[in-house]
């Protein structure tokens, strides 16, 4: 059989020879070799020397690091770029849970993203365990919630776990028991067989710890872990979550459920328009150094007057005084002088800030809630508002 | 082991998704071209199975790449299973590939299937087996491993919708590359000769894995053709694979 020559076809096979011999992942490990090696001739010494006085001056290897990481992007081909992150840097300790709170659109996801290098980052650095985010060797030690899970309907929850066995590269005899203790932590045991397309978006969460759950990682990151479930099924999960908590497991999660968020976390981040605002130490919450509160009964008025002489804030209501101590070691004293005035102290507790008034306003919600409120008062919807919030707790108390 | 893990979960979406079925239409598709057209070509029913029967195997194994194909990353990408798929460790190379695989697996095993019942209408009807209608069927193969690549490219950055068309558009000229050539000569232009000689170069030569009509009117086929053949399938692919995967290593999963 004769045909023509086509001189095509010799250019097409030369250029895969050359391109095979230079994947993208190969010209990626040349230059990170390249550049570790200018950085050696830099800094002339041997590796294990360099990598040595590393660790010690920064013993404390972080589990992932965000540093001024920027990413904007473009809704339509002709726009202009809409900045989403602004600059974050934020780092995870071994075994810390960080909450990371914002409203929607706020950029979480979208950090989760950059973390994940399902986005590539415009500015900044983003590294897991000490690699460039999304490279494999990082995703390998971290399992992944996504928002609102979406998984193959066409494949069995046991399938399906299988599935991602196969993706972390674990045995197959490995792979079906770990998958099975899987669906033992999550509860899903009973629903282990059927088709994922016939699942409840309460199940679907819980496959979506599974599955992050299968290679037992060190990293859990959870984009809205409690995201559509029942009460009984955010227990569920806040007892696994506490429970891999306890077992040192370093978690990252983001929510919108502040009462989740404070049982759980031990450091919040609270961004705002892709901005870090805040990194809030949980401990910040739990009272200790703060401006307590006397509330006592029964206080004379000359007691009352006598205590705002010296220098205390008394406040009346309902024959309760309420009496605010600024300082821990003014406590004692003004215990005495309320018991010398014959007042039953009912209890004394730290004046703490509630999470949610802190996140209110981090993102500059507190005076437009004020507003709110004062609009409310004077509106004349008020009695109309009043009584729909009565008749909802009579629900409420009924159920 | 990752490129395996995908691939086998694209051949199962494909079996549970029923696309087996056209292996049965094609059947029938056969048979009853068998029965219409012979008495209608005098002298010639035997040729008339054998083009039939492999010009069917074709046309169908393009219309399983472009109804499975192109669809294929668009739709993870739309119900963000990707999401889950990529925070796993594999690279999007892998993932890339490992679809690749998984649609080749899907249409080999439906190529082989439609193979088989081509097999037995030739046995069936009076037409002589020949040894050329298996180098016709593997040179088909070949072609669809090409095809199968350019839907992959066209996929990791652009709609389904988009993807069935460059493909189509693609397999089309990779036909004609011969006659466009031709034609460039003709005109005489400078200009249509030199984007004429753009597109042989970037383009598949598909014409390279057409050799029904010789294995039809029983002409030679040499094994050095049917070598080549599967040369360049492979090498093509893994161009059209490399640069899809750049590209798609590069896209943003918002």
């Amino acid at each position: 059989m004769v045909r023509t020559q086509n001189s095509g076809e010799w250019l097409q096979a030369a250029a895969a020879v050359f391109l095979t011999a230079f994947t993208p992942e190969k010209w990626h490990r040349t230059c990170k070799t390249l550049h570790q090696k200018r950085f050696l001739v830099e800094d002339g010494r041997f590796p294990a020397i360099s990598a040595k006085n590393q660790t010690e001056r920064d013993p404390i290897v972080p589990i992932f690091r965000l540093e001024n990481v920027s990413k904007s992007y473009r809704s339509d081909f002709l726009r202009k770029k809409k900045p989403v992150l602004r600059g974050v840097d934020l780092q995870l300790a071994s075994g810390e849970t960080l909450a990371y709170l914002g409203h929607n659109g706020a950029g979480k996801t979208t950090t989760i993203k950059a973390l994940l290098g399902l986005i590539r980052v415009d500015e900044g650095k983003a590294e897991v365990f000490s690699h460039r985010a999304g490279d494999p060797k990082a995703l390998a030690r971290l399992g992944y919630l996504p928002e609102n899970p979406y998984f193959y309907d066409h494949l069995s929850g046991r399938e399906f776990l299988q599935l991602v066995a196969d993706l972390h590269r674990m045995p197959r005899r490995d792979g079906r028991r770990r998958v099975e203790e899987v669906f033992e932590l999550v509860g899903m045991t009973a629903n282990a067989h059927r088709r994922l397309r016939t699942y409840s978006k309460g199940m679907l969460q819980r496959m979506g710890l599974a599955q992050a759950l299968v290679n037992d990682p060190e990293l859990l990151i959870l984009d809205e872990p409690m995201g559509g479930l029942d009460p009984v099924g955010r227990h569920q999960i806040r007892s696994v979550l506490n429970g891999l908590k306890k077992r040192g497991k370093t978690i990252f999660m983001s929510s919108h459920i502040l009462s989740d968020v404070e049982s759980l976390a031990d450091r919040v981040a609270i961004l705002d328009g892709g901005r870090l605002k805040r990194v809030l130490d949980m401990r910040e919450l739990d009272g200790t150094g703060m401006k307590k509160v006397v509330q006592c009964r029964h206080l004379s008025t000359e007691g009352e007057q006598r205590l705002r002489e010296g220098g205390y804030e008394v406040r009346m209501s309902g024959g309760v005084a309420r009496i605010e101590v600024e300082n821990d070691r003014d406590l004692p004293s003004v215990l005495q002088m309320v018991q010398a005035e014959g007042a039953a102290i009912l209890k004394v507790e730290p004046l703490r800030s509630s999470l949610e008034e802190i996140f209110l306003q981090e993102i500059g919600m507190t005076q437009v809630n004020d507003e709110l409120r004062q609009l409310q008062s004077s509106s004349p919807m008020q009695e109309a508002t009043d009584e729909l919030v009565e008749a909802v707790r009579d629900v409420q108390e009924v159920h | 082991m990752g490129v395996w893990a995908v691939a086998r979960n694209t051949f199962r979406e494909a079996v549970r998704d029923k696309i087996f079925s056209l292996v049965g239409a094609f059947g029938v598709v056969l048979v009853l071209s068998s029965i219409v057209l012979s008495p209608l070509t005098v002298g010639a029913q035997t040729k008339m199975v054998a083009d039939v029967g492999l010009s069917s195997i074709s046309i169908f194994g393009l219309l399983i790449i472009l109804l499975m194909g192109s669809g294929m990353v668009h739709k993870e990408i739309d119900k963000r299973t990707i999401m889950t798929l990529l925070s796993k460790p594999i690279t999007r190379t892998d993932y890339m590939l490992g679809k690749y695989l998984g649609l080749l697996i899907t249409l080999a095993v439906i190529m082989g299937s439609m193979s088989i019942l081509f097999f037995l209408s030739v046995w069936i009807t009076p037409t002589v087996f020949q040894m050329a209608f298996v180098k016709s069927l593997y040179t088909a193969m070949c072609e669809m491993v090409v095809v199968t690549a350019v839907v992959m490219f066209f996929s990791a950055f652009t709609t389904p919708v988009l993807t069935s068309l460059f493909t189509l558009g693609v397999f089309l000229a990779g036909h004609t590359l011969g006659d466009l050539q031709t034609f460039a000569a003709m005109s005489g232009s400078h200009g249509t000769t030199w984007g004429i000689d753009l597109l042989t170069w970037i383009l598949p030569n598909l014409e390279l894995f057409n050799i029904r009509n010789a294995a039809v009117h029983g002409l030679p086929i040499h094994s050095a053709h049917l070598m080549w053949a599967g040369v360049y399938a492979l090498l093509y692919s893994t161009l059209c694979l490399i640069v899809a995967s750049w590209i798609f290593s590069r896209r943003d999963f918002k």
